[in-house]
């Protein structure tokens, strides 16, 4: 295993490694700082350029850009008061209260530092549970599988939060979308209505390059203006002092990271909810609570520090289950399969050093975008004046070339822009591109697994396998629970009104 | 019942689903239990909401013109792009989209609109077709 650690490092120091992150981490601060981009969009746009890379090359360049997107939101979180991603929301609440007292430096110093730390934690986090997981993949069998993929799929309901119906409906539409192709078990071509190009199965990078670059942009280009409608706050002095800031509130960090390393562990869920939940806790337990939202350091190191430790631990159910622990990771397994490599127990057994690789890569990203990012803070924030009617069709036409050049096929295109249309109508309407896109990922994991597990232990899968049976209480548990807190919240907010 | 732009999208939406049940009735029955098991809720789910769109008042939320102008003009230009590509090549239009785009819509001057194309042309040929060796779509036109 030391030897697994060590050549995961050497995977990362080549020199081609290393300039590949650096690049990886200025891209992703410039998706970052444009809201609406995030390092969802990030891995999007830029997973077609890892063809033909070494997997420590490939793995620097697109982690980089994903941990330094986040970053990257930050600066425009503080500065503006504009989330760059939505896991920067919290960072608002208190960072840019901070930069309107003059204290825009501090407050950034205070989010590069808690975002190095929460990376690292991350990362040390799924350090610790290699060894355990080793023992826990081998337990896991397709039936155990198709139970966890139902399990990813009951997050649907999680992300539902504005209209349940529509939430469940993008994410039937996802699972329907999964389906079209040659059936891995007849060989019968469903939906592909005589298309050749049909008979591999909807491009996922098509799908998403359409549902997240293409229909967001349109939606700025509607909307019009630029996305920063805030004058930018300027001067960044305290730097220093907020660096520090996170080392004297350590205990906080470590709740906070513990917090974000444990949400993100649980596939699904997302760093949204790590950040939300972070920033309570530390309302909650800290000194002065109502004075939370006026610029408390607290309220910048808790989001910071939870937004950060959640990547490392994303990646343990992607890793050794190869479920998605969210929407970047859910694209990241697309990465997997373009370097020949098969997300899942392999990665634990066969590929250990390329785990590690990737758990050092995360830790070094961590720390490197938040140096780069405190350098460029200001400069970056200004691509949020960029007008939407310019910044449109540029990410349109990169959209293009990335949707084209993930397998070389003209089609692509068209399903790019006929998603970006859909996208569009959906974040219009109240769909769910997020539940779309869980269902389209874990569809296919979903009906490999079912076939196998039925063939090899009968229809009574469910609940005759011990860990089967443990899963599908946990998805009843889920469901009900999640039913449970809608329903007391409809009922308060009835209460409230009334 | 008053036709709104978001009932016409979960009409769409119910069609769809209606092609997805009805198409996998098709299938081989090995092949079609989870298109169905997935394919039902779904049409289900689509009749309660645009039935339920049939139910309440269309909301008497009116848009700004300009707005509406501006959708026009993104939802023509998502589709006429891929057509463009398809007719004139991957980097010929982008190329092409960017300098139509960039001048006519967003009314920059001729510096940036020919910055912007000649960037996107850049990525496209320069990038991906001269340093990567990417094969480049050459569309109908068979140019580059």
């Amino acid at each position: 295993m030391f030897e697994a650690l060590l050549h995961g490092l050497l995977m990362m120091l080549t020199p081609e490694a290393l300039l590949y992150q650096i690049f990886g981490i200025s891209l992703g601060l410039v998706f970052g700082v444009i809201p609406g981009l995030s390092g969802i969009q990030a891995l999007a746009i830029l997973i077609p350029f890892i063809y033909g890379l070494e997997p420590g090359a490939a793995f620097s360049f697109l982690l980089g850009a994903n941990v330094a997107a986040t970053f990257g939101g930050s600066i425009t979180a503080i500065l503006l008061n504009i989330p760059g991603t939505a896991l920067n929301i919290a960072t608002c609440w208190d960072g840019h209260p901070l930069a309107r007292q003059g204290r825009a430096g501090e407050a950034l110093g205070i989010a590069a530092s808690s975002s190095a730390l929460g990376g690292v934690f991350g990362v040390f986090v799924l350090a610790l549970s290699i060894p355990i997981l080793q023992v826990i993949v081998s337990l896991f069998q397709t039936s155990e599988l198709f139970m966890i993929s139902l399990l990813g799929l009951t997050l649907i309901v999680t992300l539902s939060s504005k209209s349940m119906l529509k939430g469940i409906v993008s994410g039937l539409l996802g699972l329907s979308l999964a389906f079209v192709g040659e059936d891995p078990m007849t060989g019968w071509a469903r939906y592909t209505f005589g298309s050749v190009y049909l008979l591999d199965g909807i491009n996922l990078i098509a799908v998403v390059t359409g549902l997240y670059a293409i229909g967001e942009m349109a939606k700025l280009f509607v909307e019009g203006g630029a996305v920063s409608k805030e004058k930018l706050a300027t001067g960044v002095r305290g730097v220093w002092k907020g660096i520090q800031s996170p080392f004297k509130h350590w205990f906080l960090v470590l709740r906070c990271s513990a917090i974000g390393a444990l949400i993100g562990a649980c596939p699904g869920v997302g760093g949204t909810v790590a950040n939300v939940v972070a920033y309570g806790h530390a309302a909650q337990t800290e000194k002065d609570p109502d004075s939370f939202g006026t610029g408390r350091v607290e309220g910048v190191i808790a989001p910071e520090s939870s937004n950060n430790s959640k990547d490392g631990a994303q990646m343990i159910p992607t890793l050794a289950l190869g479920i998605p622990g969210g929407e970047g990771t859910a694209i990241l397994l697309g990465a997997f399969l373009i370097l020949g490599l098969q997300p899942g127990p392999s990665m634990i057994t066969e590929h250990l050093n390329i785990t590690f690789s990737i758990m050092w890569i995360i830790a070094i990203s961590s720390i490197v975008a938040s140096i780069i990012g405190l350098l460029f803070a200001v400069p970056l924030s200004k691509i949020t004046a960029v007008p939407g009617r310019l910044l449109a069709p540029l990410i349109i036409s990169f959209g293009a070339i990335g949707a084209f050049a993930s397998t070389g096929a003209i089609e692509n295109i068209f399903v790019a822009f006929g998603f970006g249309i859909l996208g569009f109508y959906m974040r219009r309407f109240g769909y769910s591109e997020a539940c779309l896109i869980i269902g389209l990922v874990l569809g296919t994991i979903v009906e490999r697994n079912y076939h196998i597990a039925i063939n090899l232990y009968g229809n009574n899968f469910f609940y005759t396998r011990p860990i089967s049976l443990f899963f599908l209480i946990a998805i009843i548990a889920i469901l009900v629970i999640s039913a449970w807190r809608r329903t007391t919240e409809r009922q308060t907010h009835g209460g409230v009104q009334a | 019942m008053k036709f709104s732009p978001e009932k016409i999208f979960n009409l769409i939406l119910l069609g769809v689903t209606l092609v997805i049940v009805f198409s996998a009735l098709d299938f081989p029955s090995r092949s079609k239990v989870l298109p169905l098991i997935v394919g039902v809720p779904a049409l289900g789910l689509m009749l309660v909401q645009v039935l339920s769109d049939w139910a309440k008042p269309s909301p008497q939320f009116k848009r700004e013109q300009i707005e509406v102008h501006r959708e026009w003009v993104i939802i023509s230009a998502l589709i006429g792009f891929p057509l463009l590509i398809y007719v004139a090549g991957l980097s010929l239009g982008v190329a092409a989209f960017l300098l139509l785009f960039v001048r006519m819509v967003s009314k920059q001057s001729w510096l940036v609109t020919i910055l912007c194309s000649l960037g996107g042309f850049f990525i496209s040929y320069g990038l991906f077709g001269q340093l990567l060796h990417y094969p480049l779509y050459k569309g109908l036109l068979d140019i580059i």
